[in-house]
């Protein structure tokens, strides 16, 4: 059952990375069109640290997210500072995405141009991938309920009134992506991992489309609703084989079709809640689980209210 | 804190009882042995910009094993093909695609995919699940032995390599173009490029050529004329055009005569495809090319002429040759080992000597997994046709 495997962790992986985009496009309302940039980057950081320095590869991870976040400050503070905004910045960043690609494809030692770097092995397995999916979503969710998570709210739905409040519009902007190019710069690290081998153009350009398709599907106002269109899109084409080459025909329909009846994407602002679940297992573990889960309802519950 | 472990541990449990599910195989044999029918695994573009790479090649395989099975099969058992496609987002679906056809389908042995990319992907799949990969067109060496010079064993290759592309080109236009400046062309971003411009550059300089200047240029481009006039300003005697997409180099073509450049234009086998003379015929006239095939040759025309007649308007392309190529190898490693398991024609594959396949005779070197000696077919394009113009075929050394 490794093809389920096979899926299942590309999936989470893109997981992982749409629920990262989430914040910056959904909860920020910033559009990136170059996030696939950021995952180059956590993709070659942890290729290199590892081969060239032998690094252990959780650190390869770590050091991944890091890197990318580092470039997304150095890209992300110039851009917020001149105040660019909606079409301006997805153009800025699309940019961005294409000059990683053309630097990477241009520097012949380390990076070894578009040749690429082979010869590590595979170790991003299911069960990094799941553990990393749910470590992201638990510190995603947290991070939305943060102030900064606030902040990032108020900024998407009136930045002026946002300033005047107090909340610095830059700061949280530049927050919000440095967030989302650690998400993308994992997700890139756990990729490279798993396909053993990386080269500029296997992260082409529509690898950014792809994402932002997640978090626009999923809801532009929550984490699980990109977390599950992420893995849903992902596994999509998998299922749609039996259509042969119709399926990229059906595939597209399908996005059209939720598009035209779900404008607001698949869970649009709200989360899915654990509330029935919980309830099950409080009255299955007696009261005190009970009171507990009450306690976590009222948070969710104001979470939906957003 | 309870909820969160809780989620943990469902995702956990979830893991387990997908692992629970793998079954082993009824076979002493290590990997996959086949049962009542031999399947034999596909993948490629059939879908997308690239569709032309991977369809071709999936009819004439299918043309094939059914000719075959109307034969009687391999064994006495029927052959079938499972074809998938990869055109949506390669890499990703290449993993996916092989890792269904070797744990779901149970494949004896996999035909592609086309390009480098892809191929590389695919290795630690099918080394894993123990099935051979037999690649039609990934032309860079790494696919079939890695960068510390081990060989991936279940990785064989029916096309010749970039260096030795690149080289046979080089020899070509230096001795016998008397070519001596030539500019590249090319897309950086691409392996495949890459590694014949390499490859042309060490040769060319080696022998007393030089390289007038390299410009850049990307795949999706229509627009050459800043990058023809810089070539046209350097004093090159010709362009090497390395490029796997047939658009490009249609959109080079006329505009160098739009500019009035007057060069000889150098190709690679990525230019084959009739498409390109439907679209740049005149322009390209004169041109060179390397090719693997020559498919002007007599002994191609009753297969061309049958193919089209059983699907009209399509023609082969090189692409569904070396599949059919792939194909009848590993036909003959099944009959040679009288068994259809997975490593016993993977080991059976290393042994070609001399056999006839669609488009030559193969031999495999066994510490490459290459072709050996493979002849270059140097094509130039005349009257808007590809016409062979020589046969470059290295000696041993």
């Amino acid at each position: 059952m490794q093809y389920f495997g096979s899926v299942l962790t590309l999936a989470g992986i893109n997981m992982i990375m749409v629920i990262g985009l989430a914040v910056l496009v959904g909860y920020t309302g910033l559009f990136s069109m170059g996030h696939a940039g950021f995952m180059m980057i956590g993709a070659y950081t942890a290729v290199i640290f590892y081969k060239y320095l032998g690094v252990p590869f959780a650190v390869c991870i770590l050091l991944s997210g890091v890197f990318s976040v580092i470039i997304g400050l150095v890209i992300g503070y110039p851009t917020m500072r001149s105040r660019l905004t909606g079409d301006q910045f997805a153009i800025a960043m699309m940019g961005f995405g294409e000059a990683i690609r053309m630097i990477v494809s241009n520097t012949e030692p380390v990076f070894n141009g578009a040749l690429g770097i082979s010869g590590f092995p595979k170790l991003t397995s299911l069960w990094v991938v799941t553990l990393l999916v749910a470590l992201g979503l638990i510190l995603m969710f947290n991070f939305i309920k943060s102030a900064y998570g606030k902040n990032c709210i108020a900024v998407r739905e009136q930045e002026i009134a946002a300033e005047i409040m107090g909340v610095d519009i830059v700061k949280t902007k530049v927050i919000a992506l440095a967030v989302s190019a650690f998400y993308v710069g994992v997700g890139g690290a756990l990729f490279a991992f798993y396909m053993t081998f990386i080269s500029p153009a296997m992260i082409a350009a529509s690898k950014s489309s792809d994402l932002l398709a997640g978090v626009v599907f999923g809801g532009m106002g929550s984490i699980s609703g990109p977390a599950i269109a992420g893995g849903a899109l992902a596994i999509l084409p998998e299922i749609l084989r039996a259509f042969s080459t119709w399926r990229l025909v059906i595939y597209g329909v399908l996005f059209v079709v939720v598009m035209l009846f779900k404008p607001e994407g698949l869970l649009g602002y709200r989360e899915i809640s654990f509330k029935p679940v919980i309830r099950f297992f409080g009255r299955l573990f007696g009261k005190k689980t009970a009171a507990e889960s009450v306690k976590t309802d009222n948070r969710n519950g104001g979470d939906a209210d957003e | 804190m309870k909820r969160k472990l809780l989620a943990l541990l469902l995702a956990a449990a979830m893991v387990l009882s997908l692992a629970a599910c793998g079954s082993k195989e009824g076979s002493d044999l290590p990997g996959i042995t086949a049962g009542k029918t031999i399947k034999i695994g596909f993948v490629g573009f059939l879908s997308g910009q690239d569709a032309y790479l991977g369809q071709g090649a999936k009819m004439a395989l299918e043309d094939y094993i059914e000719e075959l099975n109307a034969k009687g099969g391999i064994l006495g058992k029927k052959v079938e093909l499972i074809a998938y496609d990869i055109g949506m987002d390669p890499n990703t679906e290449t993993a996916n695609a092989c890792n269904r056809l070797i744990q779901q389908d149970k494949v004896v042995a996999i035909i592609g995919p086309e390009s480098t990319e892809q191929a590389m992907v695919a290795i630690p799949i099918v080394t894993e699940g123990k099935v051979p990969m037999v690649v039609t067109t990934a032309s860079n060496p790494l696919v079939t032995v890695a960068e510390d010079g081990t060989l991936n064993k279940y990785m064989y290759r029916m096309c010749f390599t970039d260096p030795y592309q690149g080289t046979a080109l080089a020899n070509f236009a230096y001795n016998d173009l008397g070519l001596r400046n030539t500019a590249f062309l090319g897309d950086v971003t691409n392996i495949y490029c890459e590694g014949i411009q390499n490859c042309y550059r060490d040769e060319f300089t080696k022998i007393g050529g030089s390289i007038a200047t390299e410009e850049g240029m990307m795949a999706s481009d229509v627009d050459f004329r800043a990058q023809l006039t810089t070539i046209a300003e350097s004093g090159a005697d010709s362009i090497l055009l390395a490029t796997g997409s047939y658009k490009v180099v249609s959109f080079v073509a006329k505009q160098m005569r739009q500019l009035g450049l007057d060069l000889t234009l150098l190709g690679v086998d990525g230019w084959y495809a009739n498409e390109l003379l439907d679209l740049a015929g005149p322009e390209l006239e004169g041109s060179f090319m390397t090719n693997m095939v020559s498919d002007d040759d007599p002994i191609f025309a009753d297969y061309i002429e049958k193919f089209t007649a059983k699907h009209p308007g399509t023609t082969p392309n090189v692409y569904a040759y070396y599949a059919l190529d792939a194909m009848m190898s590993i036909e003959w490693a099944i009959n040679q080992a009288g068994v259809a398991n997975s490593t016993e024609i993977m080991n059976k594959l290393e042994t070609m000597k001399d056999v006839p396949v669609f488009t030559d005779k193969l031999t495999i070197e066994p510490d490459t997994h290459n072709p050996h000696n493979k002849t270059v077919s140097i094509i130039q394009i005349t009257d808007s046709q590809f016409k062979t113009y020589k046969l470059y075929t290295p000696e041993d050394k």
